[in-house]
């Protein structure tokens, strides 16, 4: 059944082991072989440019479609902000540099040695992806990438996830050191908006 | 003892205790026109791929924390048991708006390249498989983990961060696999790692270098070679040393990935030719030589591509060249851990479907010239053939 599967490359194969084995032996006719030769490669690399094409059409056919559901979930210009717990002696101006420390989860203090807690949207939330490109300048999957490797290797934990913007003002408020996003038209009272420099 | 401090700690800020824990399985279908990969996939489809880890990573406070991973393994005839990949004491030392330095100590990751610190997680792999050339089965053991201690350092400048690690401890090196007899003892293994990584703009560029230094002594008063002893004439003493330089690069734009590793090996074993009385007639005494000496190369070009947010592609080049040096391996054609000398040249593509956040699909077509990173064990009796093809597919579950 899997020599089936395999019976196209298969042909290419064993006319491979043919121009192997002969040169391998140098006995066999030597035209006979050279022949062999030239056909082989040509189909070889004809097979080959073949495969790359019809993959890089693969590749290429999505484009737009990525595109496009990029621009449909940003929904019209949302100015987000990053806030973080109401206490008096945090500060209330942040590095770029370091919230993208911060989210890239090697960061686990504040400046002054307090402790960080980072919350976040789900990934496929059109706030989280809006935060991810204009504050951090990275598309959310690679950021989820960089997560991964930092979980799965045991050198960090990831941000808690949580499912909506009230879920976020509502931990922030209730965590000394947190940092999140929400809309600036969500901000209260309950937390502190955090400027970016 | 260091729980002991651990734990006084948390009791002292319990608010920020935070135990996360997740589990992994893989499983995976491979199938090959010839020669076998991670089981009996010539002309027949091998089943014997299977990865269940659970990881758990508990927060003491924000400067001490506890991480682990429990992996259970199955990869043809090569690797069949539960073991633990990693546990160790995270422990940052000093942390500001610049930098942070810290130290993990019991068993790491080894940081070696991209990859290796996640070699055995699914979801972390570019694809089913790792490229082999760079990321190969037959130096595992020396690649996987250490017990020992390292110390990081994570520099937060304007323009991307720095992270730098430094390690030195013992290897999980048990035996050479089919390399060298096994009633060969291996011991006092050492194993000194360095990387380097620079990620401009969170990633979108990143440059790193990783270094290995590993070393053991080698030992025996008697061999066993197909279940005969071979009285020896003397006792075997030797060493047996490997290094390597890594180059990784990648760069990130839009869905776009293109990553490249390059790295260049040498290693060798010295040690003292030894002689045995044949144990069929005549009787000769037969004399072997193990001191080797070889220089490897390897690299590979990777293309993925996010199409959207279910679908992902892969397209790779991966390329190793055992035995660049001028000596050959004295022992048989096989070089160190590598089955066959020459050069292998493996074209892969892959597509990957992510069903939901937690599964996946994998699936990969290899057309492979050469076959030096086929593992000795699944390949006994087998006839090796290049260049041959192979399919793979794997499911992947996270929870």
């Amino acid at each position: 059944m899997i020599r089936q599967l395999f019976q196209l490359p298969s042909v290419l194969l064993r006319l491979c082991l043919q121009r192997h084995r002969g040169q391998r032996n140098g006995q066999s006719d030597q035209t006979g072989v050279f022949r062999c030769q030239i056909k082989l490669s040509r189909i070889r690399r004809l097979t080959r440019l073949l495969g790359l094409l019809a993959f890089s059409c693969l590749l290429l056919t999505n484009v737009t479609i990525s595109s496009a559901n990029a621009s449909d979930t940003i929904a019209g210009p949302v100015q987000q902000v990053l806030i973080t717990h109401n206490d008096n002696n945090r500060q209330t101006e942040v590095l770029r540099r370091s919230v993208r420390a911060m989210y890239s989860m090697r960061m686990r203090t504040w400046p002054d040695g307090s402790p960080l807690t980072v919350y976040v949207l789900l990934d496929d939330d059109p706030l989280h992806q809006q935060f991810c490109r204009d504050t951090l300048g990275i598309l959310p999957f690679h950021l989820r990438r960089s997560w991964d490797r930092l979980i799965f290797s045991g050198k960090g934990q990831p941000p808690i996830a949580v499912k909506n913007m009230q879920e976020m003002k509502q931990k922030i408020s209730e965590t000394p050191g947190a940092i999140g996003y929400i809309t600036g038209d969500q901000v209260d009272a309950s937390v502190t908006i955090l400027k970016i420099l | 003892m260091l729980f002991g401090i651990c734990i006084n700690v948390s009791t002292q800020n319990s608010s920020a205790e935070e135990l996360l824990y997740s589990f992994v399985i893989n499983q995976g279908l491979v199938a090959t026109s010839d020669n076998n990969f991670y089981g009996d996939s010539d002309d027949s489809i091998s089943f014997q791929y299977t990865e269940l880890s659970a990881n758990g990573s508990y927060k003491i406070n924000s400067h001490f924390r506890v991480a682990g991973q429990v992996l259970y393994r199955r990869a043809g005839e090569t690797s069949d048991s539960v073991d633990i990949d990693y546990l160790f004491i995270d422990s940052q030392i000093f942390g500001s708006e610049a930098f942070n330095l810290g130290i993990n100590l019991g068993r790491f990751k080894n940081p070696i390249g991209l990859y290796n610190d996640t070699r055995d997680v699914a979801f972390t792999r570019p694809g089913v498989f790792l490229p082999q050339g760079i990321y190969p089965d037959a130096l595992r053991d020396i690649y996987i983990s250490s017990d020992g201690a390292l110390a990081y350092a994570n520099l937060f400048r304007a323009l991307g961060q720095w992270h730098i690690e430094l390690a030195y401890g013992a290897p999980r090196l048990e035996e050479f696999g089919d390399f060298i007899p096994k009633s060969i003892d291996i011991s006092d293994a050492k194993i000194l790692l360095g990387r380097i990584i620079y990620e401009h703009d969170l990633g979108r560029w990143q440059l790193g270098l990783s270094y290995i230094r590993q070393t053991s002594d080698l030992s025996a008063d008697n061999l066993n070679a197909l279940s005969l002893p071979l009285p020896l004439t003397s006792p075997i003493r030797g060493d047996e040393q490997l290094e390597q330089y890594l180059f990784t690069a990648q760069y990130n734009h839009n869905t776009w990935t293109l990553t490249s590793e390059y790295a260049r090996t040498s290693a060798g074993l010295s040690a003292s030719p030894f002689s045995f009385a044949s144990p069929a007639p005549p009787f000769d005494l037969v004399t072997v030589n193990l001191s080797t000496d070889f220089e490897t190369e390897s690299y590979y070009f990777q293309l993925q591509k996010q199409l959207n947010d279910r679908w992902s592609s892969l397209l790779r080049w991966d390329v190793l060249e055992p035995n660049k040096g001028n000596q050959p391996a004295s022992f048989g054609n096989v070089s160190f851990g590598y089955i066959d000398s020459t050069k292998t040249e493996d074209l892969t593509l892959g597509l990957r479907w992510k069903i939901a956040d937690s599964m996946m699909l994998s699936t990969e077509y290899h057309y492979i010239e050469g076959f030096a990173w086929v593992s000795p064990e699944d390949n006994l009796d087998v006839d090796l053939k290049s260049p041959w093809h192979m399919i793979a597919l794997s499911f992947s579950y996270r929870f």
